[in-house]
Order: C-alpha cells, then structure tokens, then sequence
C-alpha cells in the first residue's frame, strides 16, 4: 500500500476508534439537554417498610420500591399510554388469534453483562407458576396464559405452559381464548436472570451485591430501612437510556405527611399530596403543583347472595341514594372525581350516556327501598362499611364514608358504621365473601376495558354471578373488532349498573408536586395535556426526565 | 434468697410461655397470611404452594413448637419481610439504632427529670413547682407524634438546623433523642417530686438538719438516695420500651429502627419476627421486674421476700 | 363511712379538702374538669350541630369564624361540636377502663395481699404476665382480630391498665394486715372476710382512689395513640385522637384541625394527672406535716 494510502487508512481508522469509543461511552446513557445541572441525581421517595424482593415476578406487592426503575418488561407504556415495545421490538399473532411470536432485541444483555434471551421469559413465568406467586391470577385471569391452571396444579408438565421458546430472541405464548389486547397486558412481563438464581437462589434479588437486572438502571448501594442508590447501568443497550446518573430512595418519605415536610426542605424531589397539604401548596408552590387523574376506580360493593344485598332493589336505592357530584365537591374537592360507571372518563370503552343510569333520585332511592321490604330503612339491618387500611386512600376513603354514612341515614334510613380494617383482614373477607358491603378500590394494570369488566365475570373476588353478563365481556374480550368490542362492553356495562352489585362512586384526582428544576419529557404533559408522574409510569417517567441547573 | 430467685425464674418462664402461646394464637387467628390478595384472590393452588414454602401448612402446635425449640437454640429463622438476611441480623441492626437513640433520650431525661422533680420537692406549691410541674406534664399530656411534628416544622423547615428525618450523622439524632426523652422526663419528674416530698417528710431528714447539715447535703445525701428506689422501678421497664423503638418516632423521624416492625409485622403476618419481638420484650421485662424486686430487698431491709415475715 | 368525722375510712374529707385546695394546680384541674362536665351535659344546648351532621358541607375545612367557632372538619361538621361531645367520648374511655381495671384490679390485689401464700403468689405471677406484655402491639393484635370500636378499646385498654391498681391494693392490705385493729378484730374472732371487707379494704381506699384517678388520663392517651395507628373508635364517634391524628393529614394549612382537639386533650390529661396527684398528697398522712 502507497504511503498516502496507508495515512488515510490511518487517519479513518484512528478516527472510527475516537467516534467509536465516544459514540460507545455515551451508549449507556443519553446526550444531556443545553440546561441540565452537572450532576444528575434524583433524591426520590420511598415507603418505611422495605420490600422483600427486588424481582417483580418473586412478588409484585411486596417488592422494593421503585425497582422499576431497575427492570424492563416485555413492553411498556409511555404517557399517553401507548404500548412501547421495549423487551420485545415486535410482534405478530397467529391466525387463530391464540399464539403470538415475539421477537426480542438481540442487544439487550443484563447487568452483569450476560446476554438476556427468551430463556430468561420462559424461566421467569414458569417459576412463578412453580413456586406460587402473588401475582398470579394476572397470568391466569387477565392474560389468559394456555394451561396456567392445570400447570400450577400439576395436572401436566412445566413444558406445557403457554410460554415457550422458539429461538434464543424469539419467544412464543399462547392464551387459553383469544385476547386482541395481549401486548398492553405483557406490561408486566419481566425476565428473571437464570444464572443468577441458579448461582444465588431467590435472594439474589435481596442484596445490591448480587443482584443482577436488565433496566436501565442498577442497584448500587441499599441500606435497608435507610436509603437504596439506583445508578445508570452501562449494560443497557435498550431504547430508554437516561438522562440520569443516580437515582437515591430515601426510605419513609413516601407518606404524604413525612414526605412533605422532606421535599419542603429539599431532600426528595417529588412528593404525593395529602389534602392539608394541596391547599398549602396551592397557596405557595403552585407552579410545582400538578393534577393528574387516575384510573382508580373506588365502589361501594355488596355481598349479593344473602339478604339483604340479594334484593337488587336494595342495591339499586343504594346507587339512586348517593350524590356523587356533591360529594366531589364538597368533603372530596380537589381529591376524586365522581363516577357512574366501572369504565371511568379518559379510560377505553367509558360510555358517557351510562351516568344517567345512576343518576341521583332520592324519590326513586327510598321508593326502590320500600317496594324491597324496607320502607324509611324499618327493618334494614346494621350494616358495616369495611374500608381497606392503606395510608394514601385514607384522606379519600374516610370522609367519603362518613358522608355516605350520614346521606343513607337521611335519605333511606339505613345505619351503616364505617370501620377501617388492615388489608388482610379485608382482602380476606372480601375474597371469601365473609363480609356483605365494602369500599373496594381497583387500579388499572393495564389499558384496555378488560381489566376492569374481567372483576365482575363470575369466579372473581365478587360474590356476584351473571351468565349474561358473562356472555358479553367474554364476546367483547375475544373479538378483534375495536367497534364490535366497545358495543359489547357498554351492553355488559349496562347490565351492570342496572344490577348494581357495586356502586361506582368516584375516582381519584392525583395531586403530587415536583421540583421545577426536574424537566424533560418525561414529567411534561402528554397529549391530553396532563403531565404524569406515577408510580404506573415510572419507568417512563424517570429515563425521560433530567435534573436542570438551579 | 437463692431459692426465691430460682422460683422466680421458673415462674417467670411459665409466664412466658403462657404469654407465647396465647400471642402466637392470637396472630393465628387473623384472618390473612403472609400472602398478598389485594387485588384478586390466589388460586388455591398457588395459596397452597406458599403457605408451604413458610412452613405454615402444618398444624399449629407443630409450628409453636417449632418455632420454640428453634428460639432456645436461638435460630430465629428469617422475617418474612426480610428475607435477604436472618433475623438475628435485622434484629441486630436495627436493635443498635433504636437502643442508641432511646438510651440517649433516657440518658437526657434522667437527670433533667431529677433535677425538675427535686426542684418541685423542695418548695412544694410555690411558683417554681407549677413551673416544673407543667413543663413535666406537658410530656405527658401531648402525644409525642404531635411534638414531634412540631420539633420537624420548627427545627426543620423553620430554623433549618437539622434534616427533617433519616439516620445519618449526629444533627439527623438530635430531635427524635429529644422526641424519646419528652414523655420519661415528665414520668421521671413527677415520680421524683412525690418520692422526695415523702422522704423529706421523714423523721431522719429532720434529725439530719438538727444536726447542722447543710440544706443540699440533707437533700442530694439523705433524701435523694432513698427516694431513688421508686424511681429507679419506673425507670427500668422504660428501657425496655426505649429500645425497642418509638413507632411514633420512628416514623416521623423516618429512623431505621424496630419499632415500625412491631407494627408492620402483625399488617403483613410476619410470623417469625412477632414472635421474635414478643419473645424479646417478655423476656427483656421479666428480667427487669426480677431485678426491681431484688434491688428492693437489698436496698431497704424493711421489705421481706418470701413468705415468712409478712 | 363516718359520718360524725366526715370520712371514708382513714381519710378524712375535711382535712383531705383543706391540704388538696393548697395545691393551685390541683384546684385550676379540678376547675377544668369541672368545666368540662358541664359542656358535655348541656352540649345539645352549646353546639350549633350534632356531632354527625353534614351541616356545613359548603364549608368544608374551614377556619374558625362566629358561626364555626372551632371551624370545619374535612366531611362538614362543626368541628366546635365534635370537641365538645368528644369530652364524653374521652370521659367514656377513661372512666369505663378505670372502672374495669378497679373491678378486676381490687378483688385480687385484696385477695393477694390478705390471704398470701399461694394465692398472693398465684396473682402476683398473673401481674407479671400481663405486664410483660407490651400494650401497643397486643392492642393492635386484639383490634385486628376483634375488630376496631369504643368497646373493644376499653377492654384492651382495661387489660393492659388493671395491673397497677392490683398492685397498689396488695401493697396497702399488706400494711394494714399488721395493724393493731385487724390484729384485734382478728383476735375477737371476726370473720376474715369480714376483716378484709370490712375493715381493710375501705381503709385502702385512698391508694384506690388516687390508681383510678391515674388509670383515666393513662387511658385516654393510650386510645390517642391507637387512633394514631388506624385502631381506634369508628366514625362518626368523635375521639380527640381520631381527630388529632386524623388532623395531622391537614397540619400544614388546616392547622385548627390538630390544634383544638389537641388542647383539648392535654387540659383533660393534665387536670386529670393533677387532681390524682394532689388526692395523692392530700391523703397520704406523712405528706401532711410539709405544709
């Protein structure tokens, strides 16, 4: 080769190396605005109790807060709560509507830099099903995994669950019936590291040292009950790199009452907000201030097998009873929004003609009560009103059953005693129909009307049972017809406002402050101009966000 | 005296136990477990396989003993909530952090409670009294999650000469050791004040003065000393509550202590660890009673163990 | 009870009043308490609303005015109202679990003390067992599985208070046992129950009265600390705890939702504790020459 030759070749060389070894170094993280603060580290909140495990699909309730950060699903949602495919990079499904194949990105590796396959997928919902998980009448129920059940009874193999591996980045599952909506469900499909578990057993995920995970951040320090340090993972090759470098929980602050006072005085960023607090922070901070609304559903349900909720027209003057626009605006202003039906406002599938079918009408209420056998209440025995013990809710859940407490008083005549009970307890009795009338909160999992018309299909944690309204949910779950599937459901969700065996009642209004110096798309508003960020986002929220100067 | 010793220990065992199974029987009968149905029930399948995996299929007396024997040999097993690591080591450090700041807040209010309460003894119903009186009865009579909120907002977010929570350094110590200290330094200054009158009342303390012995030597030399019994067997039990740790403290202050897990471990079903705890305080309080009654004997020869004398 | 010298037994009334009103502070706690008695019986007559009543849902949270002198809480009730009928609510839970405490307290601290032996040692050891429990978490077991409420509460709160009466009981019955007039009334041949109802018992009056009284304030704290953690009475029942804890939600801007009940509660504590204490002063003999 010519001497000029070899410079040039040189020179390029030399010069895909430099680009390279930048263009390489930046990889795991991504390019910072003009405004951003040198360092970039988020001081967040966390509860007081810690997890147990950092592994979502160990369990699902009791795990580490904010290890979502440390985790990527299948796929995910982003704020306008589109599907995004992050584990997955696409997708396709079979003509019988029952098998998908999904194909993984082939860059992805773990923390520890060993690559992440389908194996990982597989091995994850399998040693659910083996071991017993929280989680699993998710997989069961919602997602309809093929021999789910049978699997987990042991009637057949471990091979024969609806998740399998075709290829090292390609994986397959196939549903029991057919569900058009199954990637938004996947949300919650998380690999689980093979090696890792094989090397530490289950706690590999209980201690920073060996725990290994695939998100775009990774344990660095975690001292119980103090504080847990996320750092950027250099081995995340995926498509949500973050801005940020570190991430710092501090145990405690989660609760409003504890937390407020932490981000008043600049130790965490980001606080939720009790009512108390809205109004102070409306006062002083208004431009930290920001609303958003959820998909949490609350109602009044009843035990529909037994007098004297087996009466529907019992139920349904419960439901005529309730001024949900007053109590909004009144003990509930700024909290929650009010609610006629299970689909709520801004949610796929809501019917905004269904409102008139619960609408307020106290005539018709203690009318309806009489012709049950009731008339003024006469008759109607004591009732407890269970409200589940969980700290966020209670500012909601308290003053809204004590104004249902005084309005059914006045209006029917009927005593009711609200009493708080600690989860369990409650869980239990609602699940095992012990109890005939609770405030049953419901949050969305994922985004499509199924989640919630699926809680009212028979063999729920409902007492109540109607084939029909069985027939239209199950039509409505199994087609792939958006228009045919919407009509089904407002039919269904007809049905069941007019048999009442719950009360929709309202849903919650998010209020949460956050430092203004905390920008980037991930806490700006989404299309419908509201700006998220929650904990159903928050794998979004923090790769999308970046700490500015201040 | 021995003997009287060696019946006491045997008896407080059977005190124990008692108390062991009546607890583990309560915790049982809560309905739940450590299995979590908040949102849809588990199948009974997967209940099944869970309830195994804690060992909580077996009967009932099977797990009691179980877990006793375990205990004996001190194998506590793992808290449900933490199953990273042995409870003997959650025990441990959160033990340290708590036992540090409660024995700190006992350490304050000990002598100041002393000091409030002789003050009060000594002009009995004048000015100061009522002043010492009510600075000792506001502990008492505020709960201490409300001073301690009001410590973060005025020390905290008012005068910002310490981080409103957390366990990092001295300056995160100082106000949940004041919380700690609020409600002995009021218990230990009434005490005071009402043992010292009696004692000053008594027939020596005027033989002392008679005698030509200064006013503060009769009280710190003659009166304190014998009035310090009562004291010291309110005193005592408070250590054990001490250090195991404030909810209430804990809590606002956001400290990494037991406390909270008395609580959380009956929300969450921690088996292991409510039996731990309980295990602990018992055998940490009847320790403590048998010494009160030992110190009494001792100290003052008028009061006579056992069943002669009476 | 004597009527000739005014007494109850050793104590005498008089001479009780004349040592326990030189006492300002007893005095300024009786006076509250007082007070306070008479709010709660002419309370239909002071409120403007029930304790239950959605009068002012227009206002909700709002501040002390003249027509709310307390404010609103966060559901529209007169909060002044709430306050005012929770001095039953307080005055319930204390007195029910000192009255509890008394009656399981005195019969087996006389029986311990009169009768000895296995008897004392059987009772002290089932003192020592409840007491080694720690009230906090035992409460919250007993409320989880028995359900939250005023009458659950008391009775915990009983079970965990009636350990010291028993034992103060015990204490005098085994001083009086050596006195000179139950050895007598024993040597003439009165029955020994006779002897213990009769005789003693009413002598140890005093340290009865002065636990009881203590047991009050004790209880009612102790029931502000279970509202604290979500095992208290159940609404619409206004207890100074629920409110106060419940009013910690709202401190940082609906300050008069933790203030008044809060006041409330420490003048009830304090006046309480005060008078215990100066019933204690008064009618304890060897107190008496200090003054």
């Amino acid at each position: 080769m010519s001497k000029i030759k070899k410079s040039i070749v040189i020179s390029l060389l030399s010069g895909i190396l430099v680009v390279g070894t930048t263009v390489f170094g930046f990889a795991a993280q991504r390019p910072l605005p003009p405004d951003a603060a040198s360092e970039q580290i988020l001081d967040c909140h966390t509860r007081m109790e810690d997890g147990t495990y950092m592994d979502f699909m160990k369990t699902i309730y009791e795990r580490v807060g904010w290890c979502e950060i440390v985790w990527e699903p299948l796929v995910g949602f982003n704020k306008d709560l589109e599907v995004v495919p992050l584990g997955a990079k696409k997708w396709e499904v079979a003509k019988d509507g029952l098998t998908w194949t999904f194909h993984l990105r082939k860059e992805l590796t773990w923390s520890d830099g060993e690559p992440l396959t389908a194996h990982d997928y597989v091995f994850a919902l399998q040693r659910c099903v083996k071991q017993g998980y929280d989680f699993g009448w998710y997989w069961s129920w919602a997602a309809g995994i093929k021999n789910w059940g049978k699997v987990e009874k042991g009637e057949l193999p471990l091979e024969e669950l609806g998740i399998k591996v075709l290829d090292d980045y390609t994986l397959s599952i196939t549903t029991e019936t057919s569900k058009s909506y199954l990637p938004g469900v996947l949300v919650w499909l998380y690999p689980v590291p093979r090696h890792a578990v094989e090397k530490w057993g289950d706690e590999y995920a209980t201690r920073a040292e060996t725990m290994v995970s695939n998100g775009p951040f990774k344990v660095g320090e975690w001292v119980k009950q103090d504080h847990i340090t996320y750092v950027a993972n250099p081995n995340y090759h995926g498509i949500w790199k973050p801005y940020l470098k570190k991430v710092v929980c501090k145990y405690g602050t989660e609760d409003p009452e504890i937390g407020f006072l932490a981000y008043l005085n600049d130790e965490i960023y980001r606080c939720d907000l009790n009512p108390g607090q809205l109004a102070y922070a409306r006062e002083n901070i208004p431009e930290e201030l920001h609303f958003a609304p959820s998909f949490q559903t609350f109602y009044l349900t009843f035990d529909t097998t037994k007098p004297p909720f087996n009466n529907v027209k019992v139920r349904q003057a419960f439901n005529h009873a309730l001024n949900r626009e007053e109590m909004s605006s009144t003990v509930l202003k700024g909290l929650a929004s009010p609610e006629w039906q299970l689909l709520m406002k801004g949610y796929p599938g809501h019917d905004p003609e269904a409102k008139e079918l619960s609408k307020y009408n106290p005539e018709l209420a203690t009318r309806l009560l009489s012709e049950a056998g009731y008339p003024n209440g006469k008759g109607f025995p004591e009732l407890e009103l269970w409200l589940r013990l969980e700290g966020p809710m209670m500012p909601i859940v308290k003053p809204a059953s004590e104004y249902i407490q005084a309005r059914l008083k006045k209006i029917l005549g009927v005593d009711i005693v609200p009493r708080i009970m600690d989860m369990k307890t409650y869980m239990d009795a609602l699940n095992k129909h012990t109890h005939n009338f609770f405030m049953a909160p419901y949050n969305f999992d994922y985004v499509d009307p199924s989640n919630f018309m699926d809680l009212f299909l028979t063999g729920g944690r409902h007492a109540w049972s109607n084939s029909e309204y069985d027939k239209l949910v199950k039509e409505a779950d199994a087609s792939w017809d958006w228009e045919t599937r919407v009509k089904l459901y407002r039919k269904a969700q007809r049905l069941l406002i007019q048999e009442s065996p719950a009360v929709f009642l309202m849903t919650q209004t998010r209020s949460m402050v956050w430092k203004t110096f905390v920008k980037g798309e991930g806490v700006e508003p989404n299309k419908d101009g509201i700006a998220i960020w929650d904990p159903m986002y928050l794998l979004y929220n923090l790769t999308h966000l970046y700490i500015a100067k201040h | 005296m021995t003997i009287y010793i060696i019946k006491r220990i045997l008896s407080s065992l059977v005190s124990l136990i008692i108390v062991t199974i009546i607890i583990f029987s309560m915790m049982h009968s809560i309905p739940g477990g450590p299995f979590d149905e908040t949102k849809m029930p588990l199948s009974p399948a997967a209940k099944e396989k869970i309830l195994k995996m804690y060992g909580l299929d077996k009967p009932l007396y099977v797990q009691y003993l179980r877990y006793m024997w375990n205990a004996v040999h001190l194998r506590f097993g793992k808290s449900y909530q933490s199953p990273g690591e042995e409870m003997i080591d959650l025990i441990k450090r959160t033990l340290r952090i708590s036992a540090f700041l409660g024995g700190m807040g006992l350490a304050l209010a000990f002598p100041l409670g002393l000091l409030l309460g002789i003050i009060s003894a000594v002009k009995p119903n004048s000015f100061i009294d009522y002043l010492c009186t009510a600075l000792a009865s506001y502990t008492i009579s505020v709960p201490v999650y409300v001073s301690s909120i009001f410590m973060v907002f005025i020390f905290s977010l008012g005068l910002h000469w310490f981080p409103t929570g957390g366990f990092a350094g001295p300056k995160t110590w100082i106000m949940p050791i004041i919380a700690y200290s609020l409600f002995p330094l009021g218990i230990i200054a009434r005490y005071t004040r009402s043992s010292m009158l009696e004692v000053l009342n008594e027939p020596y303390i005027l033989t002392a003065k008679s005698k030509g012995l200064s006013r503060w030597r009769v009280i710190i030399h003659h009166a304190l000393k014998n009035a310090l019994i009562p004291i010291l067997t309110i005193m005592l039990p408070m250590f054990t509550g001490i250090m195991t740790g404030s909810i209430f403290v804990e809590k606002i202050f956001r400290i990494p202590g037991l406390g909270g897990y008395f609580v959380s471990s009956i929300y969450k079903r921690d088996y292991p660890l409510e039996m731990t705890l309980i295990l602990f305080i018992t055998v940490s309080l009847a320790l403590t009673y048998l010494v009160i009654d030992i110190l009494y004997t001792i100290v003052d020869p008028r009061v006579r163990l056992g069943k002669k004398g009476r | 009870m004597n009527v000739k010298t005014l007494s109850i037994g050793r104590v005498d009334i008089l001479e009780t009043w004349r040592y326990f009103h030189k006492n300002k502070l007893t005095l300024i706690g009786l006076g509250v308490i007082f007070v306070f008695i008479l709010a709660t019986i002419f309370a239909p007559l002071i409120t403007p609303a029930g304790y239950a009543e959605l009068k002012y849902l227009d206002k909700i949270n709002s501040f002390p005015s003249l027509n709310n002198w307390f404010g609103v809480d966060a559901v529209g009730r007169d909060y002044f109202s709430r306050v005012i009928y929770g001095i039953r609510v307080s005055g319930l839970v204390g007195f029910s679990t000192a009255f509890i405490a008394l009656f399981i307290g005195v019969p087996l601290g006389a029986l311990a003390g009169y009768l000895g032996g296995t008897v004392d040692w059987g009772v002290m050891r089932l003192v020592e067992t409840f007491s080694v429990i720690p009230p906090l978490l035992v409460a919250i077991l007993f409320v989880t599985l028995f359900g939250s409420g005023l009458q659950n509460v008391i009775f915990i709160l009983a079970l965990v208070s009636w350990m010291d009466i028993c034992r103060l009981v015990r204490g005098e019955i085994l001083t009086l046992k050596e006195r000179e007039y139950s050895v007598a009334a024993k040597a003439i041949g009165v029955k020994p129950y006779r002897v213990l109802f009769h005789h003693l018992l009413p002598n140890a009056v005093a340290p009865i009265i002065v636990g009881m009284v203590l047991c009050v304030p004790n209880a009612i704290m102790l029931e502000a600390m279970l509202s604290f953690l979500g095992v208290g009475v159940n609404p619409p029942t206004p207890s100074w705890g629920q409110m106060i804890s419940d009013g910690l939600y709202y401190i940082q801007f609906y300050w008069h939702l933790t203030l008044f009940p809060a006041i409330f509660l420490a003048l009830t504590v304090l006046s309480l504790s005060f008078i215990g204490d100066g019933l204690r002063d008064a009618m304890d003999p060897k107190l008496r020459g200090r003054r």
